[in-house]
């Protein structure tokens, strides 16, 4: 095989190898992007001025650490309350709520069958992710909505996350619980 | 007796463009936010944003192999070069971005640039940035073959 001599032929082809390998990588690689999908749904990023809490302004109920401690005996044996935790699945087994499902948002239809039913039952639908300015929480819950049909007046974020979880001493799960 | 040095810049760059490009290869998806931070690629069509994640690390895992082996090296060696300049020049207008809004001067400006390092000092990143840029169009152009 000729390898191009040219700079300008070297740089094509160098270009080529580098875009066949990236969708390669894209197509078989399971742990690689959906390049189908749309990580950052337009219903949250139309309002993606941030407020006070340093995240973007969105339109869903919010709850807080309290509020949530009081649900934690109702999140084992009853859909009457179901806890997401929006992060990775490395995040979620180092340290998680309890009583709280993973749904990585990044692999919604990996994640969410396994749990959709539990979500559409339920009266209380609470979605948390690291917390601080991490976003994945409202985009998750915009996914849940608008492509999964979960009632959105069920669905309550829980801004704080994560951090303010441990930062307030509250119980941590750890491993894959649910 | 000819230099070596022109042969340890070749594998130096290399090396380090191998390494960051692992780095952002193994977590997608932080590199994936990052990227949309520069809010510079479109959301939509999704696949050009999504691309990126996977496209941007093999571009730097390639270019480190080919300026190591040789193998299409002045090609890898524009491609690299350029792409390093762009993206120096969004860090840049990032950091102008939040010496705007916070106050802060230059030099005190740190934000994880997605560059696979984490949180970094951004005028350091600038100055490796140029010495990356000069030492990748070295490595292609001015280095021997072995």
């Amino acid at each position: 095989m000729n390898l191009p001599s040219s700079t300008s032929g070297q740089t094509a082809a160098f270009t080529a190898v580098v875009l066949v390998l990236a969708l390669l990588n894209s197509l078989l690689n399971p742990s690689a992007l959906d390049l189908s999908t749309d990580y950052f749904p337009t219903i949250a990023s139309e309002n993606s001025e941030e407020g006070a809490t340093g995240l973007p302004q969105h339109d869903f109920n919010v709850i807080d650490a309290d509020s949530i401690m009081e649900f934690l005996p109702e999140l084992k044996g009853s859909n009457f309350a179901v806890l997401i935790d929006a992060r990775s699945t490395a995040h979620y087994t180092q340290g998680h709520i309890p009583g709280s499902y993973q749904i990585d948002r990044y692999h919604l239809d990996e994640f969410v069958p396994p749990v959709l039913d539990a979500m559409k039952e339920a009266g209380y639908v609470m979605v948390y992710c690291a917390g601080g300015e991490c976003e994945d929480s409202i985009f998750l819950a915009t996914d849940l909505v608008y492509q999964w049909g979960v009632d959105k007046d069920v669905l309550y974020i829980f801004e704080g996350g994560m951090n303010e979880w441990k930062d307030l001493g509250l119980p941590i799960a750890t491993g894959v619980e649910r | 007796m000819r230099s070596r040095l022109p042969i340890m810049i070749r594998f130096l760059m290399g090396a380090i463009l191998i390494t960051y490009g692992i780095e952002k290869l193994s977590d997608p998806v932080s590199f994936l936010k990052s990227i949309h931070e520069y809010d510079i690629l479109p959301a939509r069509p999704t696949w050009v944003l999504n691309l990126a994640p996977s496209g941007i690390p093999l571009l730097e895992i390639t270019a480190g192999l080919c300026l190591i082996t040789g193998f299409l090296r002045r090609g890898a060696a524009v491609i690299m070069s350029s792409f390093l300049v762009l993206f120096t020049a969004a860090i840049l207008w990032r950091t102008f971005g939040i010496m705007d809004e916070t106050g802060q001067a230059f030099t005190q400006v740190e934000f994880d640039c997605g560059c696979g390092a984490g949180v970094v000092v951004i005028w350091e990143k600038i100055m490796f940035n140029t010495i990356l840029v000069l030492g990748t169009l070295h490595a292609g152009f001015r280095a021997p073959d072995s």
